[in-house]
């Protein structure tokens, strides 16, 4: 079920109805009803596949927290025998052997301790050792699961022997095995106790809203307010529908519009077409996917709940690392708190951070733990878009890009200093803008072509054959003269909006807070402007949200 | 837009949860909540009232206007109904043939032509519904080419966008389900996803109401002209009685409930087979269509039959395969007013200050069409 549907549109606010008449306690279950219905019309394989998946996480995770009991059980009764071997040994009057303990044992009330001196639960250690397979278990089984069904295929196409497998993709699949995943881990870290029901933990892992495109929610951030049940908060309701209408007037009206010039880019086009393709492409892209998020967190805070915000206005970076940040924001933060920082403080970390002092000095050789970590990260989360060839080179542009940022920030440093920069005056600005501009267009190129190929040829191209004559014959074949004044229009309203949003980032409040006869009108016309100019009904694909397919 | 925005990164490497779950966010300022929760709602309700209203307007300025689709009900509705003597319902050989000047001006008789394109039975039905709501006419023209269409559903876009014609929501949305097909039917329903991207076609006279009917005025009575002209063969009289013909069981249905809405409502039809060109293809739906209807006791003429002369050269009096050009609409017509006058009791309204709207509706066409003026 795609969220620009009615059939979403229509579950949402039956969710909403429901929920609000329902007693608090039991409003959680109205959630996870409509989380059902919701995964149900989806498609019953992929309910299936959530359950399993959910079932696994939640029956490992509290044998992980068990184990996690006993290993604190254990290291304690280590600590209490080891104070005691050490009194024994400190004390060179006494003739005992301090091997025996219980003579140096000095709380009779209490028994000494004892560990059994083999098996998995003879020390602390051990128990660590097995809950790191536990763990491992807990994550492979859904991520070979997750492996399997989204690059099957692709391996498929490079090695034919192969037999030919329909498999079905569920819908938010990464989304909802990544989001497990980040759970469990923070389990076997003993961030927060296990969740011992399972019907809230189905409910945190299938939360209608999120399931087409996330965002990755961590567990103490979603579930304790899924399940306290929220009282109905005109606020909150007026809010969340602001958020999911301005959600589909950026992704109906913009970015289905702008759909029409990017998916009819061909090699042939003049260069400069081609460069401003490959930005639109790039507006596009954030139009739908922020659009869909806002239509999302539109939904959920209909029912109270906040959810994690996924974009903050990307294309306002100053460096690419800072656009890491603001660009899909929860799957950066998932693979820096489970993939980057555990990558960085290992022991082939501290290997790589004493190879860096080697090679490139004291300053600049600390970093390379974390350039090779990015690029890991990177390269995994271009072939998390889809593995071909496109997107490795997706990957590894960006964590190439941002590895040598982090490498050459001494150097870049001092020749700020010597060149006498003042990083806060405005052509400074401007210049960082551009420049981070000009990063990110790069591999756009590799984002919406079929394969390397044609990305290169397009690339090269854009230097070719800049002659604007008949320049208007060139816009108007993709699209008519009107839809790219729509577009443009759209574009300068999200914008401005943008705009707004950077300097007061709580815009939506205050709109819901302000004076109906301003409120009214705008959303009137943001309604009619999206039945309007949106792209929907007869011909029109509702499924096809750009992240949807991730 | 964005609301209050929560920091991730510190939310993850943070050893307590965020969100308090003790603690309801909404806990403070309870008293206060009753009042501000009521006028709220009133609120709401008034602004889905005002939104409601204006994407139903929105709905009508994409809504195409033709002649054939929705004008000719929505100008029905503005027409004084007290002045309708014979309402012709059916599809376009209807307002094409059926020339509603020549009715008035020839014999007096006060005729609308309540008629859109490919319009089936189903259609008919609840436009039908919807007009006798309203008035009950002396006679009740019923076209028979529906009889003839072969398809459950409607395939034509342009055909379902008639019935947005209707006012009552009620018949509207029951006349939508008969004609497309249940997973299309919510998309109709809600009417925007339909014609939301006529935005680009819309002229300022789209955003009047009632529509102009393609500047005919609302003194008109549903009739359409056609000046083309093309050559045909009068209808063969050989049919073909070795091909079977079935006919469409959702057609016959509604034809049927049709006739029992005008048995219940008192109303006297006569149904009417247009001249047609192609009818030999029709000639065996039209009987089965008769058959049909002589069980609820009605009866008509189908004029493509050769015992009922109407003057009409085919070679010159044609459209295109199926109509009448202008010409042949004023021979056609006035063999139906001989026969309407011939058998039911009509008053003749000429001169008559409440009938002036037909006075002005004919006026305007005979201005056009000077040479079509009754010259008896």
């Amino acid at each position: 079920m795609s969220i620009l549907s009615i059939e979403f549109i229509g579950l949402t606010l039956a969710t909403v109805i429901v929920y609000y008449i329902v007693p608090l306690k039991v409003r959680w279950w109205v959630l996870l009803a409509a989380s059902a219905v919701f995964y149900a019309l989806a498609g019953w394989q992929g309910c299936v596949w959530l359950v399993l998946v959910a079932a696994e996480t939640f029956l490992l995770s509290l044998l992980q927290q068990k184990l996690l009991g006993r290993e604190k059980e254990i290291a304690e009764k280590e600590e209490i025998l080891l104070a005691a071997k050490e009194k024994a040994e400190q004390d060179p009057s006494s003739q005992k052997d301090p091997e025996t303990l219980e003579e140096v044992w000095e709380f009779p009330d209490q028994e000494l301790p004892v560990l059994p001196e083999k098996g998995w639960f003879s020390s602390s250690r051990k128990v660590k050792k097995l809950r790191k397979i536990v763990l491992a278990i807990t994550l492979i089984l859904p991520f070979a699961a997750m492996a399997v069904t989204k690059y099957y295929g692709c391996l498929r196409d490079w090695i034919s022997s192969m037999p030919e497998l329909s498999l079905i993709l569920p819908l938010g699949l990464s989304y909802f095995t990544f989001q497990m995943a980040g759970y469990c881990v923070d389990i076997y870290r003993g961030k927060y106790p296990a969740e011992r029901n399972p019907f809230k933990y189905l409910l945190f892992a299938s939360f209608f809203p999120q399931m087409t495109q996330g965002p990755i929610s961590p567990y103490p951030q979603l579930m304790p307010q899924l399940e306290r049940g929220n009282r109905f908060e005109p606020d909150n309701f007026v809010m969340g529908a602001q958020l999911a209408l301005w959600g589909y007037f950026k992704k109906m009206v913009l970015a289905d519009r702008l759909a029409a010039v990017t998916d009819a880019i061909s090699t042939e086009s003049r260069g400069w077409f081609i460069l401003l393709t490959v930005i639109i492409y790039a507006i596009r892209l954030y139009a739908d996917f922020s659009g869909g998020m806002d239509v999302i967190r539109g939904a959920a805070k209909m029912l109270g709940i906040d959810m994690v915000e996924n974009f903050r206005r990307p294309f306002f970076s100053f460096s690419v690392a800072e656009y890491w940040r603001r660009w899909h924001i929860s799957l950066g933060v998932w693979f820096r708190s489970y993939l980057f920082y555990p990558i960085t403080t290992s022991g082939f970390g501290l290997f790589l951070s004493k190879l860096g002092r080697k090679l490139f000095g004291k300053k600049a050789g600390r970093g390379l733990p974390a350039t090779v970590s990015t690029i890991v990260i990177f390269f995994l989360i271009g072939i998390w878009h889809t593995a071909n060839g496109n997107a490795v080179i997706f990957g590894l542009y960006f964590g190439l890009v941002m590895g040598i940022e982090i490498l050459l920030e001494p150097a870049f440093k001092k020749l700020k200093k010597k060149l006498h920069v003042k990083e806060k005056s405005i052509p400074w600005k401007i210049f960082t803008l551009v420049r981070t501009w000009i990063l990110i267009l790069i591999p756009q190129y590799f984002a919406f072509t079929a394969g390397p190929e044609t990305a290169f040829a397009l690339l090269g191209n854009t230097f070719k054959n800049w002659s604007f004559e008949n320049a208007w014959a060139q816009f108007t074949t993709p699209m008519v003269a009107l839809g790219w004044y729509i577009a443009g229009g759209a574009f300068l309203v999200m914008l401005v909006v943008d705009i707004i949003c950077e300097k007061k980032p709580d815009l939506n409040a205050k709109l819901a807070r302000g004076p109906f006869f301003i409120r009214w009108p705008l959303l009137l016309l943001l309604i009619v402007a999206i039945l309007t100019y949106g792209c929907y009904g007869a011909g029109y694909d509702p499924s096809a949200f750009l992240y949807t397919h991730f | 837009m964005e609301d209050k925005n929560i920091d991730l990164e510190q939310l993850n490497n943070e050893e307590t949860p965020a969100v308090s779950a003790e603690a309801p966010s909404d806990a403070p300022a309870k008293s206060k909540k009753p009042r501000r929760r009521g006028w709220f709602f009133m609120r709401l309700a008034i602004f889905v009232c005002i939104s409601l209203m204006a994407l139903t307007y929105f709905i009508y300025v994409f809504t195409p206007k033709y002649p054939y689709g929705i004008c000719s009900l929505f100008n029905y509705y503005g027409t004084d109904k007290s002045t309708i003597d014979v309402l012709a319902v059916g599809t376009s050989l209807c307002y094409t043939d059926l020339n509603t000047n020549v009715l008035w001006n020839e014999y007096g008789i006060a005729c609308y032509d309540l008629a859109t394109a490919e319009q089936p039975f189903w259609s008919t039905y609840y436009y039908l519904k919807e007009a006798i709501r309203t008035l009950k006419p002396k006679v009740l023209l019923l076209d028979l080419k529906a009889i003839s269409y072969l398809e459950d559903k409607v395939d034509r876009t342009r055909t379902v966008l008639c019935s947005f014609g209707i006012l009552n929501p009620i018949s509207r949305l029951k006349c939508i389900y008969e004609c497309v097909e249940p997973e299309e039917f919510l998309g109709y329903a809600l009417a925007f996803s339909q014609v939301h991207t006529n935005y680009y076609k819309t002229k300022p006279s789209d955003y009047v109401i009632p529509p102009d009917n393609g500047g005919r005025g609302p003194s008109w009575k549903g009739y359409i002209e056609k000046d083309e002209h093309a050559d045909h063969d009068p209808p063969s009289i050989n049919f073909s009685f070795a091909t079977p013909k079935y006919v469409n069981e959702h057609e016959s249905e509604y034809f049927e409930k049709i006739l029992q809405l005008c048995v219940d409502n008192d109303l006297t039809v006569m149904l009417i087979g247009y001249p047609n060109a192609d009818y030999k293809h029709d000639h065996l739906y039209y009987c089965a269509a008769f058959e049909i209807a002589e069980k609820y006791g009605i009866t008509g003429i189908n004029y493509n039959l050769p015992q009922y002369s109407t003057g009409i050269n085919y070679h010159t009096d044609c459209a295109d395969w199926q109509h009448l050009n202008v010409s042949g609409s004023v021979k056609f017509t006035r063999a139906v007013g001989e026969e309407l006058v011939k058998y039911y009791d009509l008053e003749d309204h000429r001169g008559d200050p409440a009938y002036a709207s037909y006075d002005e509706c004919a006026e305007k066409w005979f201005e056009k069409y000077p040479q079509y003026r009754w010259s008896y």
